[in-house]
């Protein structure tokens, strides 16, 4: 023992602090590996959590893929009120200063927390949703300035519908901007629009906040499909602009125009007024979203004579010319009186329909079995939805068999039924279509996001309602009602046949029981009536009597309007003054004109006559296709496109094209529809990138956490 | 590399090689060896250098996400900033510690004592004192926040080695042994238990249980000591509902891993996460608030978490290597005082990393002590690194001790051969007396 020390006592500690450093050392290996596994699972609780996240609601977009509906990313602002009370209580002013105000975080609330016991205090509270990316970011660089961070961003998406009121009934609204669909096709096509959900494990932090990994699911992948209407946006807002302009200047309360092709059944335009804004949503009022074209039935007036005239047709209880006992314009029906305005001893048949003779078209009527009658109504598509798959259809009003006189004579000229404007434009389509019903189309497909369709929709057809001949004698006597002295003459188009059927139905008032003195004034028609292209029906409610008032004032110059826009559309020109025979054997031009079957006509703009005659010896339709005039040269419609897609179109067409901005076109020089000699160069104004919700996710994740 | 270590250690030195006059030309005053210095340790340094290096980087890494989030982009080194200043601070501690004598610490052994007992105190004063969870342990000294307790016990380590040193064979007497050193430990373990603080409270009674037994005291005194210890650590942990709490979620931590297990717990998990080679720097989620005092008690966690098994071996293999020098260089000392400050200190730093990683690991009941060098804490480590100054200092203060020894071992020998023929020439003359008084 030297000096006192033990060295062997010494060694016997440091030996003992070795045994105790190995023995940490072998717990060490059994926590790390023997029971790594149990103390996982057991522990996982603590950071991990699985949480259901959902993609962005898809899009609804017109035939060309025209935004109608998108979602784009918007973030929701949380609280952390005792985080902040905690720690935070001294950058109280600053708070107050950027965020007091906002969404529900008022002045009070932030009171009276700051006084109430901060372990009582919400660990989350959601301050506003649906903040724009840039203005969350300048929020969040406020917020980080002035050192507060209790309060922090989560990502969602908000519905946004670029082109506003356009097609407002049709697009429908969802709930808070993103959520459940509640009307339109965003109702109807809820489960398809739907973001799929994803099961995201989420690692959470000690304050239960998500941290987001970069192995985040890819949110925009797991958007929802894509809804793909038949309506074509530049024919629906020249149709929307054309209504409105027609209910300013009859000062009527509404208004709707459904513009269709009656091969297929497709609708490319249904415009109603007044119009419905999505991006209000809910905060326009319950009723504003009835679908006016399809939920509201009104008589339908004069405009069904038609269908009269078609069943007759068919049963061959008329011709063409079948001179009609119209009795003076005065007949009394089981104790009622019907009155003619013209007053007639008799007409012809196709006289009585341009003059709307509704004595002639109840006598016809009468001579039809009501069952029968009512059995043609229904294959005509009254009485039963006609299935758009639009929320709210109705299938109108059609009283059972038998029926007292007085019904079927009042059935027998438009009255004693009622029907929504679809039923009646689906109709009337029948007789352009030659006699089959088609159902109505409004949604071509579901595409998914890699734009591979999940239900693709055809033309389908209804049933058989009349027979060709018919539908075409029928055709005979619309044409008529256009021309010369028939009341529809202003719906006319110049160089094409029209045929057409005016109405003004008196407003049946079911609480007094009594027809009002308001009427609805409508016309119902189609052209080039030999080879009909486009059905347009177009209904004006309550015109004031005093500027205008008969469906021939009202609605027909309307009608003329839109077909005329919606034939352009279509690439159907009326006959060129000198057209070349050979011009039959030409391939059709790039820009959509229908092919043509058809020789020419010798004649520039043939007659009733001879369109007739064609019609008679089976000639088929008397358009054909020929080479667009250079004069006629349309500056084509790029709003609303993305600027790729709108620069590829005009470069197709032979424009040059200067962008100004960035994101979808808002406005172009020269405005679309101008006729110009040829291309030349055409400006367009983008705003709003709002379709790149992918590559923003990544970003906000540094937003997101303690 | 060594080598420039060592001439670092050496400048200014008087060196037995560099000085012109010669080894025993310039004594040093006051000193009782010759003022020759040896050469450094580096070992002990690239262990120590290690572990502060290991702490800095885990620091930095258990810290910077919640820094990140909670003050800012630009705070996400705050810690690591600290950390890295104490570092450095304790770097000059402990090259000014290498340079100064040792002796000077047991000529003012009993004014280190002093000053060591009177900061405790001041920890209850008001206004000075800061206390933190329940616990007065921090002193503010104009813009530095002191732990006085780290303080006290180097300064009760050197009161021990005085005491035991000079005692020397009067260990073996009770008095002499128990109680001269139980005066001095019970106010510091009194005024440690106020603040509370019990792990420092027991880390100085089992320090000074070492000592005394390593000094030669008998083994009824150690066993008395002991069962001193025993009470006291009993009594404390019964007399305070927490540090009951803490042992039973100890002995079952997923039976309330909600709430009292919830730190042992989110240590396990951290370990399982970590398995054999860890998530990798700045993976763990340890560091997203689960580990609560992650940067101090529990640092180990974080680097089971992200070094894994393997950073926690080399964590227990850098300790052990550290013990190996330190016990060395207490066998080296030039004199009894370096024997026993030098394992002393070492036992200090040993005996915490033990049972920081004991509690870490599950196998000790929760206890707040920090792993020394790594943990985060300025003066822990200013200190710490002021400690292992000392070492060095006592680790050079005598290069000579081989020969030294070999000489005494030689002289002894030598002193040894003498007797036994002094012995045999006794023999002979008690055989001569024998002879003469058998014979006729």
């Amino acid at each position: 023992m030297r000096r006192g020390i033990s060295t062997g006592r010494m060694q016997t500690v440091v030996l003992f602090m070795l045994a105790g450093f190995i023995v940490v050392a072998f717990r060490a290996q059994y926590l790390s590996v023997t029971v790594a596994d149990e103390h996982l699972a057991r522990g996982a609780w603590r950071t991990v959590s699985v949480v259901d996240v959902e993609g962005p609601r898809g899009g609804i977009v017109d035939r060309d893929g025209r935004p109608l509906a998108e979602s784009v990313l918007a973030y929701s602002l949380i609280l952390d009120p005792r985080h902040f009370f905690l720690h935070e209580r001294d950058r109280l002013p600053a708070l107050e200063r950027i965020v007091a105000g906002r969404g529900r975080l008022d002045p009070d609330r932030l009171a009276a927390w700051a006084t109430a016991e901060v372990a009582s205090l919400p660990r989350s509270f959601i301050v506003e949703r649906q903040v724009p990316p840039i203005e969350a970011e300048q929020l969040m660089a406020d917020l980080r300035a002035e050192r507060v961070s209790a309060l922090y961003l989560m990502p969602e998406y908000r519905r946004v519908y670029p082109q506003r009121t356009l097609a407002g009934h049709t697009v429908g609204f969802t709930q808070h901007l993103g959520g459940q669909g509640l009307a339109g096709m965003e109702r109807t096509f809820d489960a398809d629009l739907q973001g799929r959900r994803l099961s995201w494990t989420v690692e959470r932090d000690i304050s239960r906040r998500p941290f987001l990994r970069d192995e985040a699911p890819d949110l925009a992948s797991a958007a929802g499909h894509t809804v793909v209407l038949t309506l074509d946006i530049p024919l629906q807002r020249h149709v929307e602009r054309e209504l409105a302009r027609t209910v300013a200047e009859y000062e009527a309360e509404s208004g709707v125009v459904i513009v269709s092709r009656p091969g297929t059944g497709e609708i490319l335009a249904m415009a109603s007024w007044p119009p419905v804004d999505p991006n209000r949503g809910q905060r326009e009022p319950q009723d504003a979203w009835l679908h006016p074209a399809v939920a509201r039935v009104y008589e339908p007036g004069s405009t069904a004579k038609s269908f009269t005239f078609a069943m007759a047709f068919e049963r061959s209880i008329i011709d063409h010319d079948t001179e009609i006992d119209t009795a003076n314009g005065r007949l009394r029906v089981g104790g009622h009186w019907v009155r003619d305005i013209r007053r007639e001893p008799s007409l012809p048949a196709w006289r009585a329909m341009a003059l709307s003779s509704n004595i002639a078209s109840l006598r016809i009527g009468m001579e039809i079995p009501a069952a029968d009658f009512r059995a043609g109504l229904v294959d005509f598509g009254f009485g039963a939805r006609p299935g758009t798959g639009l929320p709210g259809e109705s299938a109108g009003l059609l009283r059972r068999t038998p029926w007292r006189d007085i019904e079927h004579a009042n059935i027998a000229f438009g009255h004693g039924y009622a029907a929504s404007p679809l039923q009646l434009h689906m109709a009337t389509a029948a007789i352009a279509n030659g006699g089959v019903r088609m159902r109505p189309w409004l949604v071509r497909s579901v595409v998914d996001t890699a734009g591979e369709p999940v239900h693709e929709f055809g033309p389908e057809t209804a049933v058989r309602v009349v027979s060709r001949e018919a539908a075409e004698q029928t055709t005979r006597t619309l044409i008529a009602a256009t021309r010369g002295d028939g009341t529809g003459v202003r719906a006319a188009i110049p160089g094409f046949a029209v045929a057409g059927k005016t109405g003004t139905g008196e407003l049946f008032n079911p609480e007094t029981g009594q027809y009002e003195e308001d009427v609805l004034a409508s016309f119902a028609g189609f052209a080039p009536a030999e080879s009909p292209e486009v059905v347009v029906t177009v209904q004006i409610l309550r015109p004031n009597r005093d500027i205008g008032y008969f469906g021939g004032v009202v609605a027909a110059p309307l009608f003329s309007r839109v077909t005329a826009e919606a034939l352009r559309t279509l690439g159907v020109f009326p006959d060129p003054p000198a057209a070349d025979p050979s011009a039959a054997g030409r391939p059709p031009s790039r820009d959509g004109a229908i092919a043509g079957t058809a020789e020419p006509p010798d004649q520039p703009a043939p007659s009733d006559a001879d369109v007739l005659d064609q019609l008679a010896e089976g000639q088929g339709p008397v358009v054909f296709d020929a080479p667009r005039p250079r004069g006629s040269m349309r500056v084509p419609d790029l709003l609303g496109l993305p600027a790729w897609q709108a620069v590829a179109r005009a470069t197709d067409e032979g424009w040059d094209v200067e962008l100004e901005g960035a994101g979808r076109v808002a406005s172009q020089q020269p405005p679309p529809g101008e006729r110009t000699p040829e291309p030349g160069t055409l400006v367009l104004l983008l705003t709003g990138d709002h379709d790149s919700p992918q590559g923003a996710a990544p970003e906000s994740r540094a937003e997101v956490g303690p | 590399m060594a080598q420039h270590i060592t001439r670092f250690f050496q400048i200014g030195a008087r060196s037995l090689r560099e000085s012109p006059k010669g080894p025993q030309s310039v004594p040093r005053p006051n000193s009782p060896g010759d003022g020759r210095r040896g050469p450094v340790d580096v070992t002990l340094l690239t262990v120590v250098g290690c572990l502060v290096s290991i702490g800095l980087v885990t620091v930095y890494s258990a810290s910077a996400f919640d820094l990140y989030f909670s003050r800012g982009p630009d705070a996400q080194f705050h810690f690591f900033h600290r950390q890295a200043q104490g570092a450095l601070l304790g770097a000059l501690a402990l090259l000014v510690a290498s340079r100064v004598d040792y002796d000077l610490y047991r000529r003012h052994v009993y004014l280190i004592l002093a000053a060591a007992f009177f900061l405790l105190c001041l920890t209850h004063v008001p206004g000075i004192g800061i206390t933190w969870n329940g616990a007065a342990r921090w002193i503010q000294l104009g813009p530095m926040r002191l732990q006085p307790a780290e303080f006290a016990k180097i300064a009760f380590v050197v009161f021990l080695a005085y005491s035991v040193s000079k005692k020397g064979q009067a260990m073996s007497r009770f008095a002499e042994a128990f109680i001269s050193h139980a005066i001095v430990l019970a106010p510091f373990v009194f005024v440690l238990l106020l603040q509370p603080d019990l792990g420092s409270a027991v880390i100085l009674c089992v320090l000074a249980g070492l000592l005394v037994f390593i000094g030669g005291a008998r083994w009824s005194f150690l066993i008395g000591f002991g069962a001193a210890g025993l009470l006291l650590v009993t009594t404390a942990i019964q007399g305070a509902s927490y540090r009951m709490d803490r042992v039973e979620a100890w002995l079952d931590p997923w039976a309330e891993a909600g709430t009292r297990g919830y730190q042992l717990v989110n240590s396990y998990v951290a370990f399982a996460q970590g398995g054999l080679t860890g998530t990798g720097f700045g993976e763990g989620s340890g560091r997203m608030g689960f580990v609560p005092e992650l940067l101090n008690d529990f640092v180990a966690a974080s680097i089971a978490e992200e070094f894994g098994l393997l950073g926690i071996v080399t964590l227990i293999v850098l300790y052990i290597v550290f013990v190996w020098r330190g016990t060395t260089i207490a066998l080296r000392a030039r004199d009894a005082f370096g024997t026993y400050l030098a394992f002393g200190l070492t036992a200090l730093i040993a005996l915490q990393a033990l049972v920081n990683l004991g509690v870490v690991t599950g196998t000790l009941p929760t206890k707040g002590l920090t792993l020394p060098f790594v943990s985060y804490g300025r003066t822990s480590l200013i200190l710490l690194l002021f400690a292992v100054g000392i070492l060095i200092n006592i680790g050079q203060a005598n290069p000579n001790l081989h020969e030294e020894r070999r000489a005494a071992r030689e002289q002894a020998r030598r002193e040894q051969a003498l007797r036994a023929k002094e012995g045999r020439v006794e023999d002979r003359r008690r055989a001569k007396r024998r002879r003469a008084a058998e014979g006729p």
